[in-house]
């Protein structure tokens, strides 16, 4: 599916969607005058926000880096989403060429968060939708959310003085919009939808793909949102480091 | 495994500077100065020592809420603590278990300076108020499952390896401000800066415990030992130095405490390069962050306030009785 037909399709599944959520949120509320419990419990849990990256489809164009800056006003020097790249050399023994390899980057929006717990104000909260997000209200950047995220996608914004990550752009979504990577992505190589729709185009292919879909560091057992289709193995598990380039353009020198 | 090479250096340099780890290594030393002053105060011993270990916890624990209050990025809102704490974080208990073993040390210090005994309840209270902190500081640590190094047991270990030398030394250090104390030239306070001293070298067998995790071996060479070299450094001039003189036992106070914020450093501030960030932020820059502008703000800061406190405590304190 071309990622034009992928946003009309989740563009209308989210109408779908909206009519079904305005009916069954008339059913419970209903229903919620006599049992409120139950009420309460039909009326969470209804989505189930996630996104896919088809990995062979990216090609390391930093178009959406460079949107979710401009979408979400992130400080120069801090990132949102980004999208490593990687040379990779080549083992003529095992048949592998070299090549470049892109890894697209961003919160995973995990189902067990290791940021939410240690937040010691709660400012860090899980929506029903899956949706991590901080209330920068609350917020004191005493940086353990930073420090918990395995994923390193947390960053103490110096101008809002707060943590700092992706929120799949959660005001988009609110007015019926796709993320801003999303929509910038030249080779259609993020979907994202609804998991427990049937029909929104990241269950489609996840449902295409079977079990061929891989999670970041599944040994953190934190259940990411974020899927990936393509990803070389190495990427997969937290402790493989790749060796810097030893030369780097000017002006983008490493730390120090 | 073919060589792969990082192309966009996108990964950012560690976050927490150097104001976490000493302030870290201030609550663990006062939270185990304040279980030693339960223990002396419950077994009925000398008030002399009470005195001093409540001391040296009231001290050391102001310090370390000051310490790690400076960094907050919204130092105003600190009041989120009380009105809205999220018990699921150990932070938001030690918000709480902090402050309050504090006002136990003031407590304790201030019946010992009146020349009154402290209850067993509140021994009992001190006790376990000290030791709910050490299981916060440590827990808070265990928690950022983002870094390996914090996340496994030996960090545990180490952390309060390094509050027990702390504690010694700040005992050395401050034993002469002490109202009700021994004196500066106590056989109490000479056994003391000599435990301190081989405390002070023996901080080096945690610290070489706590190796780099699987996979960051290759990116953190000899600079990862560089705090047990300091270690070693410090631990053996102390011991060089005697204890005949009060001065020389200051020194080996010295060492103590070098030696609890050293093994700090290492664990908190050399271990969070272990997430992406370790080939692009190696252990060698970690290491020289000790001499960073910030880190010399953080241990002037620190040290500053513990002469002020004191200095200042002693003068606070009802006079101890004349017999």
């Amino acid at each position: 599916m071309g990622a034009p037909e992928a946003h009309a399709g989740f563009h209308a599944a989210k109408r779908g969607q909206m009519r079904r959520r305005l009916f069954l949120s008339l059913c419970c509320a209903g229903a919620g005058a006599f049992m409120p419990g139950q009420a309460q419990a039909a009326a969470t849990g209804v989505i189930r926000y996630a996104m896919l990256v088809d990995v062979r489809r990216c090609v390391g164009c930093q178009s959406c880096t460079v949107s979710c800056g401009v979408e979400n006003a992130v400080p120069l020097g801090e990132f949102r989403t980004s999208v490593g790249e990687y040379a990779m050399e080549g083992e003529p023994e095992k048949g592998r060429q070299p090549a470049l390899a892109v890894v697209p980057r961003l919160c995973n929006h995990c189902e067990k968060p290791a940021c939410v717990p240690v937040c010691p104000v709660g400012a860090t909260f899980r929506r029903d939708d899956g949706l991590i997000l901080i209330d920068a209200n609350v917020c004191i950047g005493c940086g353990f959310c930073v420090q918990a995220c395995p994923y390193g996608a947390r960053f103490l914004n110096k101008q809002t003085h707060t943590a700092d990550k992706c929120t799949f752009c959660a005001h988009r979504i609110e007015a019926g919009l796709l993320p801003a990577c999303v929509e910038n992505c030249v080779g259609g190589a993020r979907i994202f939808g609804d998991m427990r729709d049937a029909n929104s185009p990241i269950r489609r292919v996840l449902d295409g793909y079977g079990m061929k879909v891989a999670t970041l560091y599944p040994e953190k057992s934190t259940q990411p949102s974020i899927f990936y289709i393509g990803l070389d193995g190495f990427f997969i598990h937290a402790g493989s480091i790749p060796e810097p380039l030893p030369i780097y353009p000017a002006g983008r020198r490493p730390h120090g | 495994m073919a060589d792969i090479r990082d192309l966009v250096p996108f990964v950012a340099a560690p976050q927490w500077g150097a104001w976490e780890p000493v302030a870290l290594s201030m609550i663990v030393s006062g939270a185990m100065a304040m279980v030693a002053a339960s223990l002396a105060s419950w077994q009925a011993g000398n008030q002399a020592r009470t005195s001093l270990c409540a001391f040296v916890g009231v001290c050391a624990l102001a310090c370390g809420l000051y310490g790690v209050s400076v960094p907050l990025e919204q130092p105003w809102r600190v009041w989120e603590f009380y009105a809205r704490p999220a018990f699921t974080s150990w932070t938001a208990w030690g918000a709480w278990l902090a402050p309050l073993c504090l006002v136990c040390g003031l407590v304790l210090l201030w019946r010992t300076r009146s020349g009154r005994r402290a209850s067993r309840a509140m021994s009992l209270a001190g006790l376990a108020l000290g030791c709910m902190v050490l299981a916060y500081a440590t827990g808070e640590v265990r928690a950022c499952v983002g870094r390996e190094l914090w996340a496994s047991p030996w960090s545990t270990l180490a952390l309060l390896a390094a509050g027990a030398t702390g504690a010694a030394g700040l005992a050395v250090l401050l034993g002469p401000c002490v109202p009700g104390g021994d004196g500066p030239e106590s056989a109490y306070r000479r056994k003391l800066s000599l435990a301190c001293a081989l405390m002070a070298a023996g901080c080096l067998l945690p610290a070489l415990l706590l190796r780099a995790p699987e996979g960051y071996a290759p990116f953190v060479g000899p600079w990862w030992h560089g705090p047990e070299a300091l270690m070693a450094l410090t631990g053996a001039c102390a011991l060089a130095v005697g204890s005949r003189r009060p001065r020389a036992m200051a020194a080996r106070g010295a060492a103590g405490v070098a030696a609890s914020v050293l093994l700090t450093w290492k664990i908190i501030h050399m271990g969070e390069i272990f997430g992406r960030n370790v080939s692009l932020y190696p252990a060698r820059l970690a290491f020289s962050d000790l001499v960073s502008a910030e880190a010399l703000a953080a241990f002037a800061g620190t040290a500053g306030l513990m002469l002020l406190l004191a200095l200042a405590l002693p003068r606070l304190m009802p006079s101890p009785p004349t017999t």
